[in-house]
């Protein structure tokens, strides 16, 4: 992932696939659009009976794929059982491949990567374990549900088929993902991170979706009618595939360009959890914005495809962020692929930047269907008939929960590439909430003094799991610093959000102010999400029926809520994005806040991560047999176990101009960064770590350095025989004994999934300041591979190399410096 | 203030259906500020300001050092800077407090900016209609206790979304040379002038204490009014030592009433709130409700039976306890188009 400077790529779409309720494969369901028809019917694979809402955009049954690879693709089926979420992805990765003709053994592997956007993913997995928990016991429950279960899996499939080794991101900001994916990957290629991206979303049906959409009163009991009759919303299912080139790379293969990503761009709404601000501000401010990445003025857009759910909030608000942005001027015609193939939630952005690449290609308008009365609108919404029109730039709008939107610019001609900005980013302050401790320096006390958070389970109810020890974090500490009145809207991952978030503010004396509020961002990572909340409702749906989903609990179950909260009241409306990578989704998270800092996106930005404790968490981990029973031992040629915990940490990352120009102390550059993947198998990491030693090397590149330069390596081995020898083998391959020092706070803080290496990162800035580190506890027999790596070493303020793994292979790995006025 | 200007009714039924103009004549104004603003303001109101960011407004009691109120406090933050404004008929009160305690406040000074502004409240459902006019942004966007600054021919309008009628209501604060322009141009766009009497009905059907009515000449805590909601009891302002053993010693506590029958004409305060002969309380405050057609209102009784859902006799009356609010606002089925 290394950088390629100066000239910014124009990101080429060199290939399509989507599948909906309208059918299985891209023309298929483009002539469907066409044709006006609809997928909306009535459910069959989810009962239903009890909501208000029998309809919804189906697929059928979804086939895995086979074996056998075609002439010339380079597919290897992951092992094991795949989820339905799974097997839509890999079938679309198939025809996208075959239609793309992407040559990615010719690529540099490491060059080539995946961004997913998904709110569901396998959480039909997780609702089945606990629901096995709940009407048989521990031992009625299925441990392989736990593998297929978190929302990463699907990258992983998609990764481990085609040897993606490149940048792998999972985004879940509900209903923006589809969108954001495909505007991060075109970010990594514009700004020289990747030369091909495979991105775009996926969601399947799920009772947990429905019921909760029904509880909300957002679900129309008829096929819905967005921008007409405005009574609610059809959810869907499906997945879209793009396969974004640098265009060079594509122009050099003679790769057929469907079209380019011009640009995009997130905001946060800060108004409401679920409403999107009435006036439309945010949605505005997203396509203004994106608008302005890609050179272009609103006069030049020629077709809108609009959100447009059907729920009279949306229907209400968009027009105006429309009406707003053309000022005046008649709109461009705008329209509603949802009213075909309901919403498909993390999926919906991409299917319809999917099918905005179609309009391009073929110079068509896709319709709005289900209009009553045409001859009513006061608009053109494309009412009932696709019509023929000449295309070459589409707005595609994707809003969400929490106050996320996201507005994507597709075109059809190479246009001028805008030059971006390039400030240097500096940390300029943190917050923590961690079992060690809340805020900065009672973290890095604890760590200096060399407190163990691990112990007996004191407020975590671990009756059911086999194991008890735990990482806790004193709750009363925490509340201190969130608004008593707002409280009792979070749950626990809320809390840890805005608690860390507030804190980290505060450290960075950061000086919030309304004129100010759409420059300042946030990038949340998490592994748990909000496991408590989603815990909730899936015991009703169990046990009550779907029916009696609490409309209050259901808008914090997705993975962004706790973002969109602490956006909501801290007020912060710049770029906001939530990152699902499971255990690299905090140190990604930081490296996507720089890079949007780097180009002028924002002038800071909060790096935040966040994950719970929660007894069916520990019950997961405890049945896959991945706990310490006794005390944690890193790097140890017999595995401990790990212990998990609870925490929260946040960096407000900024320009160097805005820090300098404020004055504020600044604790450490951010330098270089990278991800990688090791194309292995869903839920395990392949062993030699060479995978992970590339992501050291490629984000010591990124800070043109060499690891001579890098002083202390925080890493993330946990206790586990994979991952601990995986990074072992990875720091013996970069370094020699006594060239690196070693640091690992999973033994003194407990494994905190994407939490504990922003902590790292936390103390690395003390690092490259003062030269300390904390010692490495807990080591007792080494594995051969590093012992003499780990032998105690003097003070050294060189960089800091903060790494993190995600089990099935992710590797996230970012570079702070000591910063030094030049 | 005004009791009423032409007729209590129809002045309601403008709150309640179109747009009213309450004109807040007397009211206190103080800006704080300093080094010390943030955590002045927390020891003089029942909630601390910490939390609170430029642009949001909170709600706090002032209280004496026995725990006793003194008026209500809307908390704006201006940045590093808090306006505190009070009701008309506490603003006297609350003025002689802060000023006294000020002078121990070495970082923060306290100013009396009351004679430089005038406040007008703007509140129906239509009223966002009228005060759109003088934002340069969508009133939908607005959120409730936030407000905004706003230029108009060279003069600077505060303007808050606030209310006191469970309408949606705004506050319009204009320097005090410009107020009699500013009342003019709001009843020429149709807010009608409403005096405190319909105001105070409105208050009553959705529960926005009367601190002047409800206290009835007495001193009472916030337990006595049911106002501990504006407490937060987790920070030290003057009054929270007392209000902690206010608590204990509470022997009555408030509830809200309907008269079962469809009389206009209301108690006074501190007529007996009886059960099987035996008095029980009394009543506090009540009014007439034109929505409801009955006279609501709030009474003290004793811990035993202060709970919703039963009856009483009232004088010659029976009356029911129920949970507030007593209506619901009008403005929840008018969308801000």
């Amino acid at each position: 992932m290394d950088r390629k400077e100066p000239s910014p790529e124009r990101v080429a779409i060199t290939g399509v696939a989507i599948s909906c309720a309208l059918g299985d494969g891209t023309e298929q369901v483009w002539k469907a659009i066409r044709d006006a028809q609809s997928g909306i019917s009535l459910t069959k694979r989810l009962d239903v009976s009890t909501l208000s809402c029998k309809y919804s955009g189906e697929m059928g049954d979804v086939a895995t794929p086979s074996r056998t690879a075609r002439q010339g693709e380079p597919w290897r089926r992951p092992r094991g059982r795949l989820d339905r979420a799974t097997r839509l992805v890999l079938n679309a990765a198939r025809e996208v491949f075959a239609a793309s003709e992407l040559p990615v053994t010719a690529y540099d592997p490491y060059r080539v990567g995946v961004a997913l956007g998904t709110s569901v993913g396998g959480l039909d997995e997780g609702e089945r374990f606990h629901w096995e928990l709940l009407e048989g016991g521990v031992e009625a429950t299925r441990r392989d549900r736990l593998l297929i279960y978190p929302l990463y899996t699907s990258a992983d499939a998609l990764s481990v088929a085609y040897g993606l080794k490149g940048p792998k991101v999972v985004i879940s900001n509900a209903c923006a993902a589809g969108g954001n994916s495909i505007g991060y990957a075109s970010d990594l290629i514009r700004w020289g991170r990747a030369d091909a991206m495979l991105a775009g979303g996926v969601d399947v049906l799920d009772i947990l979706s429905m019921a909760g959409f029904d509880s909300l009163k957002a679900l129309d009991p008829e096929p819905c009618a967005p921008y007409s009759r405005s009574t609610g919303l059809n959810i869907g299912e499906g997945a879209a595939l793009l396969v974004l080139e640098a265009e060079s790379a594509a122009l050099r293969r003679e790769a057929p360009i469907l079209g380019y990503i011009r640009g995009y761009a997130m905001t946060s709404d800060a108004h409401h959890a679920t409403a999107p601000d009435p006036a439309g501000n945010g949605a505005l401010r997203a396509m203004r914005r994106a608008l302005a990445r890609s050179g272009l003025q609103p006069s030049d857009v020629d077709y809108v495809n609009g959100h447009g759910t059907g729920t009279p909030a949306n229907d209400g608000a968009e027009p105006k962020a429309i009406d707003a942005l053309f000022q005046g001027a008649t709109p461009p015609p705008m329209s509603s692929t949802k009213s075909q193939i309901g919403h498909t939630l993390g999926a919906a952005g991409a299917i319809e930047a999917a099918v905005s690449v179609m309009a391009l290609r073929d110079g068509l308008l896709p319709p709005t269907i289900n209009v009553a009365d045409p001859s009513a609108l006061t608009r053109d919404i494309v009412p009932n008939a696709s019509r023929p029109a000449t295309v070459d730039t589409v707005v595609s709008n994707s809003f969400a929960f929490g106050g996320n939107n996201c507005a994507l610019v597709l075109g059809g001609r190479p246009r001028e590439v805008v030059e971006p900005a390039d400030h240097r980013v500096v940390i300029t302050g943190a917050g923590v909430v961690s079992p060690l401790g809340v805020g900065r320096q009672e973290l890095l006390e604890a760590l200096r003094t060399g407190q163990v958070a691990i112990g007996q389970a004191a407020t975590t109810d671990t009756g059911l799991s086999s194991t008890h020890l735990a990482a806790e974090v004193a709750e009363a500490a925490m509340r201190r610093h969130i608004d008593r009145a707002y409280v009792r809207r979070l749950d626990q991952l809320g809390r840890l959000v805005l608690a860390a978030t507030r804190l980290a503010l505060k450290d960075a004396a950061y000086p919030l102010s309304r004129d100010t509020s759409d420059r300042i961002g946030m990038i949340f990572g998490t592994f748990t999400g909000p496991l408590e909340t989603v815990g909730q409702l899936t015991e009703t749906i169990g046990t009550l029926g779907p029916h009696r989903v609490n409309p209050k609990l259901f808008p914090n179950s997705v993975m962004n809520a706790a973002a969109g909260h602490a956006c909501l009241s801290l007020q912060l409306r710049g770029p906001l994005s939530t990152l699902a990578t499971g255990c690299s989704s905090g140190l990604t998270g930081l490296g996507y806040a720089a890079d949007l800092v780097r180009r002028g996106e924002a002038d800071a930005m909060l790096a935040v991560s966040a994950d719970e404790l929660t007894p069916l968490l520990h019950l997961g981990f405890d049945r896959l047999g991945m706990l310490a029973d006794q005390s944690v031992h890193p790097y140890d040629t017999d595995p401990s176990g790990m212990a998990i915990g609870a925490g929260g940490a946040a960096l407000v990352v900024e320009t160097l101009e805005s820090a300098k120009a404020r004055g504020a102390t600044i604790l450490a550059e951010v330098a270089g960064h990278s991800i990688t993947s090791d194309a292995y198998r869903v839920a395990g990491n392949e062993p030699s770590g060479e995978a992970w030693a590339e992501s050291f090397l490629r984000a010591i590149a990124d800070a043109g350095l060499t690891p001579a330069d890098v002083g202390t390596v925080y890493g993330d081995a946990r206790g586990t025989a994979a991952l601990d020898r995986a990074e072992a083998r990875a720091v013996a391959k970069v370094w020699q004994p006594g060239q690196v020092r070693l640091a690992n706070l999973n033994s003194q803080t407990g494994h905190l999934h994407s939490t504990t290496a922003l902590l790292a990162a936390v103390a690395a800035t003390e690092t490259v300041s003062s030269g300390w580190a904390p010692e490495l506890l807990g080591l007792r027999n080494p594995l051969p591979e590093i012992a003499d790596h780990l032998k105690a070493a003097p003070s050294d303020t060189r960089a800091c190399l903060v790494t993190s793994v995600n089990w099935g292979g992710t590797y996230a790995t970012v570079l702070l410096s000591r910063w030094e006025d030049d | 203030m005004k009791s009423v200007y032409t007729d209590t009714i129809e002045e309601y039924q403008a709150l309640r259906s179109a747009t009213g103009l309450i004109d807040y004549e007397g009211a206190g104004y103080f800006t704080v500020s300093g080094p010390g603003a943030a955590e002045f303001v927390g020891s003089v109101c029942t909630r601390p300001v910490d939390f609170l960011l430029e642009g949001q407004i909170s709600v706090a009691l002032v209280l004496r050092e026995d725990g006793t109120i003194l008026g209500e406090a809307q908390l704006h933050c201006r940045g590093a800077e808090y306006l505190i404004q009070v009701w008309p008929a506490q603003a006297d009160a609350v003025r002689a407090h802060l000023m006294a305690v000020a002078g121990d406040a070495s970082d923060a000074t306290v100013t009396d900016v009351s004679a430089d502004y005038h406040g007008f409240g703007v509140e129906g459902p239509e009223s966002f209609r009228i005060v759109q006019k003088f934002l340069d942004f969508p009133i939908a966007s607005m959120a409730y206790r936030s407000f905004a600054t706003s230029e108009r021919d060279g003069v600077e309008l505060m303007i808050s979304r606030t209310g006191v009628t469970g309408e949606y209501g705004y506050n319009v604060l204009v320097p005090t040379g410009k107020a009699a322009e500013l009342r003019e141009e709001l009843v020429g766009l149709g807010a009608r002038e409403s005096g405190i009497d319909a105001v105070d009905i409105c208050r009553m059907e959705t529960r926005f204490t009367n601190l002047e009515k409800e206290t009835a000449g007495d001193v009472a805590t916030p337990f006595d009014l049911g106002l501990q909601w504006m407490v937060d009891f987790n920070h030290e302002f003057i009054g929270s030592g007392a209000l902690a053993d206010a608590q204990q010693s509470q022997a009555r506590q408030p509830v809200c009433w309907v008269a079962d029958d469809e009389g206009t004409e209301a108690p006074s305060a501190g007529t007996s709130i009886i059960v099987g002969g035996q008095e029980v309380g009394a009543v506090t405050h009540a009014v007439f409700s034109p929505s409801l057609k009955r006279v609501i209102g709030t009474a003290r009784v004793d811990s035993t039976v202060a709970a919703s859902g039963l009856g009483f006799g009232m004088g010659d009356r029976e009356i029911q306890t129920i949970s507030a609010p007593f209506l619901v606002a009008t403005s929840f089925g008018v969308s801000m188009e």
